[in-house]
């Protein structure tokens, strides 16, 4: 929502509140990655021999990279009009699509590129 | 309650309520009613959104029945009908609902709308009618004077019209065959799934939240604005489960949770039908940054979260409750 807004969908909408968005956020990744790690001490096997599951990790690398740049570049600077926080934010924006658009992408498909279920039980076709 | 009873009970839905929807709107042309016209696309909303789990629950209803004494090739001719008709049904009522937003902002439906609901009722109508017949064919041999019994009938004869509209019905069996081919089709399907959910979320959370007085920096307007996104979410949803569901039904009627599911949807109809048809969204339409909105509002935007979160919830377990329910009931 806030890089579509960044972007210019519904600009009527103040963009400096949506600040308060971000605690939301961070709580939620907080949530996946506490669910996530738990996940994979149940599972290793299948998720350390699955390439896609590095492919994810690498997206939410990069998604939460540029989610502190934004934090701290587009909404955390008070000098900035909310046009120019716009302009500032705009390549950010494109980026925190693109990447949160792969992480849960290639984790949808960490189902079908497993190669191993458990350890000495290859997955099937 | 079992399938077939849940089939057999909400199966009036569509095939009548399309027809009632389709009175209300061709009277409506007499004297410009837009009153009259308003509440033929209410009905063709809320008949496209009961006339899903009515389709959901015909699988289970064949389960129940199927065997020695009841004729396959009459319930597959009745599967293809269905499969037929329920895309029209469902974009009837997605042009009603559209026709309705637009006659937010401008107090009537655009011409284009009402010619598109003109013509996509009107054939909705037909071959939902044929649905409701190829089904009443199953169990009612009386309705054929001469024929055989159901079960010895092996090749069918339709009529002129059913013919017709038999060219355009799916075979059951391949359609399936069709949704599950291949793993990066359904898996496809799932990730559009997943979007829309997000549109959703994004955009009918938010707005529910700022309605509960969170973020009250934000007018409503605009968050308001932002819903067809979310109902475009829904489309793509409602889309691929059907798609899904045809693909696969036993994976679906005998899990708890999918039911449940469903239940959540239909009781988000009545919630939207409570926000929208009493004056509550008038009181909410207009609020600006930092007033508050009255608390029928507040309500209605708590159960929709609590729906919308159930709906999401509901569809992760679905398939570790896969055989929660089995046999007839």
């Amino acid at each position: 929502m806030v890089d579509l807004r960044i972007l210019g969908v519904a600009s009527d909408l103040p963009l400096r509140p949506l600040k308060r968005l971000f605690a939301i956020m961070w709580t939620g990744l907080a949530i996946n990655v506490t669910t996530g790690l738990l996940l994979l001490t149940a599972y290793p096997t299948k998720a350390l021999t699955n390439p896609d599951f590095y492919l994810k990790l690498s997206f939410i690398g990069l998604a939460v990279y540029i989610m502190r740049r934004m934090s701290i570049l587009v909404f955390g600077d008070s000098s900035l009009s909310e046009a120019a926080m716009m302009v500032r934010g705009k390549v950010m924006a494109i980026l925190s699509l693109v990447f949160w658009i792969g992480a849960v992408g290639s984790g949808r498909l960490l189902s079908e590129t497993a190669r191993y279920f458990f350890y000495g039980h290859p997955a099937g076709g | 309650m079992n399938y077939a009873h849940l089939h057999l009970l909400l199966n009036h839905v569509p095939v009548i309520g399309s027809i009632v929807g389709l009175g209300l709107f061709l009277i409506s042309f007499f004297g410009k009613n837009e009153d009259l016209r308003r509440a033929s696309y209410i009905i063709f909303a809320a008949v496209a959104l009961i006339t899903l789990p009515a389709f959901l629950s015909g699988f289970g209803a064949q389960q129940m029945i199927k065997g020695p004494g009841v004729s396959d090739a009459l319930i597959s001719r009745h599967e293809g009908s269905a499969l037929l008709s329920i895309w029209f049904m469902e974009l009837t009522g997605t042009l009603a609902l559209i026709g309705l937003w637009q006659a937010q902002t401008t107090s009537r439906p655009s011409r284009g709308n009402v010619s598109a609901v003109l013509l996509f009722s009107l054939l909705t109508v037909v071959v939902m009618a044929r649905t409701g017949n190829t089904g009443g064919d199953i169990r009612h041999p009386e309705l054929r004077p001469g024929s055989d019994a159901p079960a010895a009938q092996a090749t069918i004869t339709e009529g002129k019209i059913g013919a017709f509209i038999h060219v355009f019905e799916p075979d059951p069996d391949k359609f399936s065959d069709a949704m599950t081919f291949s793993k990066w089709w359904w898996t496809f399907m799932m990730a559009a799934h997943f979007l829309g959910l997000i549109l959703i979320v994004g955009t009918v959370g938010l707005f529910d939240i700022r309605i509960m007085g969170f973020l009250k920096q934000l007018p409503i307007a605009p968050l308001h604005r932002l819903l067809p996104w979310g109902m475009a979410g829904l489309a793509v949803n409602i889309i691929t489960g059907l798609l899904a569901f045809a693909g696969r039904p036993e994976n679906y009627i005998f899990s708890i949770a999918f039911w449940l599911k469903m239940l959540a949807l239909m009781l988000l109809g009545l919630n939207a039908a409570a926000f929208y048809m009493t004056d509550v969204f008038g009181e909410v339409e207009n609020l600006r940054a930092g007033e508050d909105a009255p608390i029928s509002a507040k309500l209605i935007a708590a159960s929709s979260l609590f729906l919308w979160f159930a709906v999401i919830a509901m569809g992760r377990y679905i398939q570790p409750l896969t055989d929660t329910l089995l046999g007839t009931n």
